[in-house]
């Protein structure tokens, strides 16, 4: 009797603790596994392409004179200036701007070359003179030049300055009127 | 005659046991205990930890895209933020580090991907969507690679792989006006190997 209660007591124990140890496997496998998730939002914008001048300022030195460009989007034309000395100057302040969406490069800059007019007697060494002394620069108002694949990314400006300037280093002024055109810069962008 | 036989038959015996006697010592001698000591045996708990490394990855962009940041929470989500693409070729891509920081392998049971809400989508298949202008990928080791996730694929305790999501404008033409995607995606469930 005692034998078989105590084969009775084993046998449960073996039962319960198989019981447990299927439990616990069943619980761990159950646990291996992971579900990664990669979820997001995207926006298809429209394309809008805008690259122009913005912001004109002007200033002089000495006795110069200026009739201010007139500024459009894309030009900044019929501007004029009149030097009377050495170190006469004048300076426009404006920006290239890209309010559009779609990043650009510049992709060619093209300045002119001044051409010299001279008048009256000494005309044509007027012209040499005053081409040999004029003074035509454009770059950014950093002091950086303006070069080719030069960046102007989408909603941003950048700060150029245009300055026509009599050489301060010479004495020599011409003895008639000198009108000088040329005076141009085409800049070409595109996008980046 | 008899008593010959007999010695001969005494002598017979004697030799056979000593014989017998030899070979019980002989063989005595030609066993040898062998002992096995164990020392310590400690078995390790077993421990799975299949996630994404760190809790933010910064976009990489091409053309003109802005590429928000894609935030990890609980080391298994990857939220990707608002991000921008104008015209054919911008791109952002997101290098995101696969790791098994458990000791069990575990192999990839799936990969669904999830389209964007609203739009259809010409292509949505294991990591690959393409919906509208927008073409998104889960690739591994380069943003370029063409080996791509897919079930099988196993990830050894200790592992770690890197796992590229490109999102990019794939479409011939621009928008004629801004279209949202929300909420594309993609699910990679791994078991155990």
């Amino acid at each position: 009797m005692k034998t078989e209660a105590k084969e009775k007591e084993v046998k449960t124990i073996a039962i319960i603790a198989i019981v447990v140890a299927v439990v616990g496997i069943s619980i761990a496998y159950a646990a291996m596994t992971t579900t990664l998730k990669i979820t997001g939002r995207a926006n298809m914008n429209s394309a809008n392409w805008n690259i122009e001048f913005q912001s004109l300022t002007a200033e002089k030195t000495g006795d110069a004179v200026y009739t201010a460009p007139t500024l459009a989007a894309t030009s900044l034309s019929n501007y004029s200036v009149t030097l009377t000395k050495p170190g006469d100057s004048v300076t426009f302040k404006f920006k290239l701007a890209n309010t559009g969406n779609i990043d650009a490069k510049l992709k060619t800059i093209t300045k002119g070359k001044p051409v010299c007019i001279g008048t009256g007697e000494s005309a044509d060494d007027d012209e040499n003179l005053v081409c040999q002394n004029i003074i035509f620069d454009f770059k950014y108002q950093d002091g950086k030049p303006i070069v080719e694949n030069d960046s102007l990314n989408q909603q941003t400006t950048k700060d150029v300055i245009l300055t026509i300037e009599y050489n301060n280093n010479t004495n020599n002024l011409p003895k008639g009127h000198v009108t000088v055109n040329g005076l141009d810069v085409v800049m070409l962008y595109e996008q980046a | 005659m008899r008593a010959k036989n007999r010695e001969m038959m005494l002598l017979i015996i004697a030799i056979l046991v000593v014989f017998v006697i030899g070979l019980s010592v002989v063989y005595a001698s030609l066993s040898q205990n062998l002992t096995v000591k164990f020392g310590n045996v400690i078995q390790e708990s077993a421990k799975w930890g299949v996630k994404f490394q760190g809790t933010s990855v910064t976009g990489s962009k091409t053309g003109s895209a802005t590429c928000g940041t894609a935030t990890i929470s609980n080391s298994t989500t990857v939220t990707v933020a608002k991000t921008t693409l104008t015209k054919p070729g911008d791109k952002c891509s997101y290098a995101l580090t696969l790791e098994n920081s458990g000791t069990i392998a575990a192999k990839i049971s799936e990969v669904t991907p999830t389209r964007p809400s609203g739009i259809t989508c010409a292509t949505a298949s294991g990591p690959t969507l393409v919906c509208g202008l927008a073409t998104y990928k889960l690739r591994y080791d380069s943003a370029t690679s063409s080996t791509q996730p897919a079930v099988g694929n196993t990830l050894n305790g200790g592992a770690t792989k890197t796992l590229y999501l490109t999102i990019e404008f794939s479409g011939s033409t621009t928008s004629s006006s801004d279209v949202t995607h929300s909420g594309f995606g993609f699910t990679i469930k791994y078991e155990q190997y």
